[in-house]
């Protein structure tokens, strides 16, 4: 196996890819990769094990709002609870995938997260979109791909300030994921929703 | 909507999906080492992600009434039972993987009793009713998930009941 040094990424592969399929980068800036439980397919299913459980809790997140949309109180909390579960399962497959690291380790990877997000994976996901005639996908990615951008510079700022441990209080936009750090805004920067939709994180 | 555009959203969304669960992660990390504000500054972010991870799963036109919604809910959770986990246990005995082979069973007991929870909740809610649920008891250790009371000890994993989640 193989791990990319630009943006970690690992290829269960035999020999290195010509490119990274993640951030591009050439050949040389792999390096080989022993994962912390034994075999290619138990990392692999385990990595399939993560991405299912992920989805299965964002996909009841969403149901448990319909539930309360609908005046189904129970339901809700029913799709909450097992939210939670699958929350636990992604968070055992993820640490056991050895991909939880130390915190300085964590920002890099986070901030290499927004990074792609924002420069590769959405500009192109807003081009097809605009070519097959969606413009209100393509507002949503490009909505995404700002916020992601915003996401990045505060996981920056974070990494400069982590001796510190600067205290502030973050405000998330219910509306598009926009943060904003210490200020509650009058209106949402990038979506224009109002202050009411912002979220204090505590 | 055409083919290349719903497939960049179901990227996108099992991209987000994937950084929601990773930030949670880290920031529970970050409380461990005594960083409290980097734990916030990640816990910020990944609901952020979850906003779009949301947002992207309702273009893609999947969040149907609460009856659909219980249905595809099952079929995940049946799929898991009945097919993914017992083959991800199988090839993680073959190979002697211990920790994998636990995360895998953790996992592999509790969807059977979401499944099970599933289905009376969707055939309360087909007869005309919301349904009738006591409280949710989550263990945080493997993600068993018990109506009514918590247990002693979870029954999967040996938590004390205090570890518990109510919902």
């Amino acid at each position: 196996m193989w791990q990319c040094t630009v943006c970690q990424h690992i290829d269960p592969g035999e020999s290195a890819p010509i490119q990274c399929p993640v951030c591009d980068s050439p050949q040389d800036k792999f390096v080989s990769y022993e994962p912390p439980a034994g075999g290619v397919k138990t990392w692999q299913n385990l990595k399939a094990g993560f991405i299912g459980e992920a989805q299965a809790h964002e996909r009841n997140l969403a149901f448990a709002r319909k539930a309360d949309e609908e005046g189904l109180s129970q339901i809700a909390k029913l799709f909450r609870a097992i939210a939670s579960a699958e929350g636990v399962h992604a968070y055992n497959h993820l640490q056991h995938l050895g991909l939880v690291k130390d915190t300085q380790e964590n920002m890099d990877t986070a901030f290499e997260r927004e990074n792609l997000a924002e420069v590769k994976m959405y500009p192109r996901f807003i081009t097809e979109a605009e070519e097959e005639n969606a413009p209100e996908i393509a507002l949503a990615f490009s909505r995404a791909r700002d916020v992601e951008r915003e996401h990045g510079k505060l996981y920056k700022k974070a990494m400069q300030h982590m001796m510190a441990e600067r205290e502030t209080t973050y405000y998330v936009c219910q509306v598009c994921g926009y943060v904003s750090d210490g200020l509650l805004p009058d209106e949402c920067p990038i979506c224009g929703a109002p202050q009411a939709a912002f979220k204090e994180v505590l | 909507m055409r083919k290349m555009t719903e497939d960049n959203l179901k990227d996108a969304f099992a991209g987000e999906s994937q950084a929601h669960m990773k930030y949670l992660a880290f920031a529970n990390k970050a409380e461990e080492e005594g960083r409290p504000n980097t734990a916030r500054l990640f816990k910020a972010v990944a609901y952020a992600e979850q906003v779009h991870a949301t947002g992207h799963f309702n273009k893609l036109g999947l969040l149907g009434g609460t009856v659909d919604n219980l249905q595809e809910a099952i079929d995940g959770e049946i799929f898991e039972v009945e097919e993914m986990y017992p083959a991800f246990r199988a090839v993680a005995e073959l190979q002697g993987e211990k920790g994998a082979l636990q995360s895998i069973k953790f996992a592999f007991e509790a969807e059977k009793i979401h499944a099970g929870m599933y289905q009376k909740a969707k055939q309360d809610v087909e007869s005309g009713n919301d349904v009738k649920l006591d409280a949710v008891y989550v263990c945080p250790v493997c993600g068993h998930t018990v109506e009514g009371q918590a247990p002693d000890r979870c029954p999967v994993c040996g938590a004390t009941r205090d570890k518990f989640v109510k919902f």
